[in-house]
């Protein structure tokens, strides 16, 4: 076996390894918040991150609508049959976190047993009701409910609770519901009473597409059945993340397909035509290969699974790693070394590398980002780069025909190339002042949208959908939570304290018209402890209640459970531990959540009508905020967007120095580097003027730009001034931009807005790149040739 | 007061109340009561029932409570339509007015107005799906909830309808309310207690022939009528 032969094997042992380790480890999701920074400056950023992809987003809610004309205890009974279903159903089951189609079993006893022997802890203004005119004005009230039909509960409470404060609890237990669902025979109901509503929660993250898929399918199935023994006449409507999670998915997947296979069509394509063969596209498949599985490899090690993003981009990259064969090939045909193709790849070798390194450099830049799947994309093409140039040296020079012959077509191509090379000095320079007259117009044009839902496609039925089943059962705001954070749950719970009172005085002074608040049913163990305090403390109480029972005609002894309660001494306050034990459980669950390391309570409003002044309100509260979850992730965005540019600035400071440590020259270090910069600041302008927004992910596709135009002018600086070394790099710059331009441009009629950010600018950069990197090595060279010169 | 416990006794209440004033409605405003037929039993008695479609009348109500050294008197007007809205307004000593309809509890006094969403609680709704089939006269309906037991004296018009709960959580606010009647008139009901506290309503000027007018309607029961 010769060297050539065994360097081959060794390669593609190499290469099968890690075919089956991607294959053995793949896993894709679709978490947008993968796009978020994971390392927010402010607070606020980290609780509307965490908001947006946490325990909220697990929640699902099914409305079954039947047929019209059913009576409400028949939707009920459509409600109970659904859930028998749902548990039946195994993908259901495996994946279920909690499921509820009606209030708990056995939460009036949990009420009783909770909060009658803690009641004083539960006495607001405890002070001002237990002073003499507070203690009339409670009997006052008592008296006049006695003489309702209401005195049967009072004369049972009222004993030992004149200031009756279970019945406040009670209210409280009230007003934490959600208001637009009824309870018919113990189901919960749209408040029209035509569809039955449940609630289910997920134990995995609802953008877990692997985990959600069967999980969906499962609700479905158990949907069928119920509906078909219903004569097919049920409709289910969903509201949760799970579902757009998966239509991404679908959508993304789609891409990736249309993304890879017009990239392979267009790229075999062209070389077939270019070069009158299959056989160069034949042995480009192992550098592709290479590039896609190491690239891949790299994040599955990195990050446990790849982001569908980052496998579109990998599948944009194939255009990019396929660079490297053409500029090999382009030599072979061209500009071949007598003894044979390794020799020739020898003599560009310097050229490849140093342009590898360039684009490695560019996005290593990117691996210190607060984006996770920013370095995710980062670390797949330096990984990929990297592989795709190592596969080139391994494989090309034993697969690469000896003798390649030029097609008409490629000679037509060099010769275009040539004569506008050597053309007249005003065409050269056109595109340079070209593109600096649109950069210096379009770039002053720039607008950039960070916000997060941008990055995002939403399928607008979906959408609609789920609008319709929440203003349907939970009309409150999904994207506006006041939220009161603490180091553990008493610490949120007194913060909660805080904001309750503020949100009272809200719902009072018009700014919002609903709110949905722990506070009633569950303070802060110490506020709970002061209260009690104020009331079992006052020596005096039981003889100023006793005086006042006298005066206003009760029997005083029929009080004595309230002297022996103050006598007695003060329990331990109810705790959240004590309520979530109990089947009070789920009454609590939504109201708590944790942000990181914090755990916050959350409270939740509608009808904002004065948002600015509410904000002020609450934010007021130290470890309280009322949360825009999308204002808020679209000013960290706008942050780290800033903050990638200047990483991208170094990045790019490290490309050129990198050029510059080669040539150790200004001009071939001009030559190399200033097309691409130009290139990336006409691209940036053209999309301005053009109309289009720029986010985040356009900084990435720049880089890229930044990256491969480096590429063209390292390769042109190489290559020496004329012969056939400059015809085989214009010829493979030509076809590697437009292999390259031909896979961001598939990647930029993608239906997905994060592609369509990535490759639009990408493809079009390139191309410029190109076009540029040719054009202004020509024009510095003829006016280095300049007798002024 | 305005909790969802207490509007539930007060709608359980309530029904007791309703029910006396539909009984009433059913009988003669005047004549010799002992020349009316009296119901044979229950059944006959919730047939009448089921025959009313709304009506007036006054009440008188005393409250016997440990809680209070003096009895408690109030005194005022029972409005009732079919389907299921009743008014309890009290004129004297405090004005107030207690109003169920199918869906809302409705508390007017003092303090303003608090109204109630029935729906939110079963436990709510059960005792208020209660009062509607006494009104529609749903004897099978309420035997699910309810032990009823009919007795009437020979030879006498009068005849009483003890409504027992059979299951908590009704047993453990009510122990029994009582329908004394003449013929197809109720003049008492007595709903007692378990604590032994006990409130004794005595029904008189009931006109069962009371046509409410669309803005009665709107007014008392809060119903629009289209017209």
């Amino acid at each position: 076996m010769t060297t050539e032969s065994r360097r081959v094997a060794l390669g593609a042992i190499a290469l099968a390894a890690v075919a089956v380790f991607v294959a053995s480890r793949f896993e894709i999701t679709n978490d947008i918040t993968h796009f978020l920074p994971s390392d927010a400056d402010s607070s606020r950023a980290t609780w509307a991150r965490e908001l947006a992809s946490g325990e909220l987003s697990r929640t699902l809610l099914l409305v079954v609508d039947a047929p019209p004309g059913a009576e409400a205890r028949d939707v009920a009974a459509i409600g109970a049959e659904f859930e028998v279903a749902l548990r039946a159903e195994e993908r259901v089951a495996a994946e279920l976190a909690f499921l509820e189609g009606g209030p708990p079993v056995g939460v009036e006893a949990a009420l009783w047993e909770l909060y009658q022997p803690r009641r004083f802890g539960f006495l607001e203004d405890a002070g001002a009701r237990t002073s003499d005119a507070g203690i009339d004005a409670a009997l006052r009230d008592m008296r006049d409910t006695l003489a309702t039909p209401m005195s049967a509960l009072v004369s049972r409470v009222a004993p030992g609770d004149p200031w009756l404060v279970l019945p406040s609890v009670f209210e409280g237990l009230q007003s934490s519901g959600a208001e637009d669902i009824v309870i018919v025979d113990g189901r919960f109901l749209a408040a029209d009473e035509r569809a039955a509503v449940l609630f289910l929660g997920t134990r995995s993250a609802s953008f877990d597409a692997a985990a959600m898929r069967p999980f969906i399918a499962g609700v479905q199935a158990a949907f069928a059945r119920v509906d078909e023994r219903h004569g097919g006449e049920l409709a289910l409507s969903f509201a949760g993340a799970a579902r757009f999670a998966l239509h991404a998915e679908a959508g993304i997947r789609s891409d990736v397909r249309r993304v890879s296979w017009g990239s392979i069509i267009g790229v075999t394509l062209l070389l077939v035509a270019l070069f009158g063969s299959l056989r160069l596209v034949a042995i480009t498949i192992p550098v592709l290969a290479s590039g896609f599985l190491v690239g891949t490899a790299a994040c599955l090690l990195a990050f446990g699974r790849i982001h569908g993003i980052t496998l579109a981009f990998g599948a944009a990259l194939i255009g990019v790693s396929i660079d490297y064969t053409i500029h090999v090939s382009c030599h072979q045909l061209l500009a071949r070394d007598p003894r044979g193709a390794r020799q020739t790849l020898e003599q560009i070798w310097a050229g490849l590398s140093l342009g590898a390194a360039t684009t490695v450099v560019g996005f290593v830049a990117l691996l210190v980002s607060s984006f996770p799947g920013l370095r995710e994309m980062a670390l797949f093409a330096a990984a990929g780069v990297a592989a795709a140039l190592a596969a080139t040296r391994v494989f090309l020079p034993s697969l690469m025909a000896v003798e390649p012959r030029v097609t008409p077509l490629a000679q037509r191509v060099v010769g275009s190339v040539r004569r506008i090379a050597v053309g007249p000095r005003g065409v050269l320079a056109a595109p340079v002042v070209l593109a600096v007259v649109v950069s210096a117009v379009g770039l002053s044009q720039v607008v950039w949208n960070d916000d997060v839902a941008g990055l995002q496609r939403l399928d607008p039925e979906l959408l609609a959908e789920d609008a319709a089943v929440r203003s349907r059962v939970a009309p409150y705001e999904q994207g506006h939570l006041v939220v009161a954070v603490g180091a553990d749950i008493d610490q949120a719970l007194a913060t909660n304290d805080r904001v309750a009172l503020a949100l009272r005085d809200a719902q009072d002074a018009g700014e919002v018209v609903g709110v949905r608040s722990l506070a009633a049913l569950l303070p802060s163990p110490e506020l709970q402890r002061r209260r009690d305090a104020v009331v079992r403390e006052d020596e005096t109480l039981w003889a100023r209640v006793a005086a006042a029972l006298a005066r206003e005609g009760f029997v005083v002894d029929a009080f004595e459970p309230l002297r022996v309660e103050l006598e007695s001494p003060a329990p331990e306050p109810l705790l959240w531990s004590d309520v979530t034990a109990t089947p009070m459980a789920a009454l609590v669950r939504p109201f708590r959540v944790a942000l990181g390391d914090e755990v916050a309570v959350l409270s939740f409003v509608h009808g904002i009508s004065d948002e600015a002044a509410l904000a002020v309100r609450v934010d007021a509260i130290e470890g309280a905020a009322l949360v825009d979850i999308a204002g808020e992730l679209g000013r960290a965005y706008g942050v780290y967007r800033e903050r990638m540019t200047q990483l991208l600035l170094v990045g790019l400071l490290a490309v050129l120095a990198l050029v510059a440590l080669r040539y150790r020259a200004w001009r071939p270090t001009l030559v190399a580097t200033l097309p691409a910069l130009l290139a990336a600041s006409t691209t940036v302008a053209l999309l301005a003027l053009g109309g289009f927004e720029l986010n985040l992910l356009s900084l990435v596709a720049l880089l890229m730009v930044v990256s491969m135009g480096v590429d063209y002018g390292v390769f042109l600086s190489e290559a020496g001034e004329s012969g056939s070394a400059l015809d085989a790099t214009h010829l493979a710059v030509v076809v590697a931009s437009v292999s390259t331009t031909l896979g961001f441009g598939f990647l930029a009629l993608c239906d997905h807005p994060a592609l369509f950010a990535i490759g639009a600018p990408a493809a079009l950069g390139v191309l410029l790149s190109a076009v540029l990197a040719v054009t202004m090595r020509a024009l510095v060279l003829r006016l280095a040739k300049s007798p002024r010169s | 007061m305005r909790s969802w416990l207490i509007s539930l006794i007060c709608s359980l209440v309530l029904a007791c109340d309703t029910a006396a004033q539909q009984v009433d409605d059913v009988a003669p405003v005047a004549g010799d009561a002992a020349a009316v037929e009296r119901p044979r039993d229950a059944s006959a008695l919730f047939a009448k029932l089921a025959e009313v479609k709304s009506l007036e009348a006054r009440f008188v109500e005393e409250k016997h409570l440990a809680l209070l050294a003096v009895p408690l008197t109030s005194r005022g007007r029972l409005h009732y339509q079919a389907p299921g809205y009743l008014a309890r307004v009290v004129e004297e000593p405090e004005p107030a007015t207690l109003l169920i309809t199918p869906k809302t509890l409705r508390v007017t006094d003092r303090n303003g107005t608090e109204t109630i969403d029935l729906r939110t609680s079963n436990t709510l709704r059960l005792f208020v799906t209660s009062l509607v089939r006494v009104f529609s006269g749903d004897e099978k309906a309420l035997a699910e909830s309810y032990a009823m037991r009919f007795e009437a004296p020979p030879g006498d018009a009068t005849w009483t309808l003890t409504l027992t709960p059979r299951a908590a959580p009704l047993t453990e606010m009510i122990r029994a309310l009582e329908l004394s009647g003449t013929g197809v008139t109720v003049t008492t009901i007595v709903v007692r207690e378990p604590s032994g506290d006990r409130s004794v309503m005595t029904i008189r000027d009931v006109d069962p022939q009371r046509v409410y007018t669309a803005d009665e309607q709107r007014a008392l029961f809060g119903i629009t009528v289209s017209r």
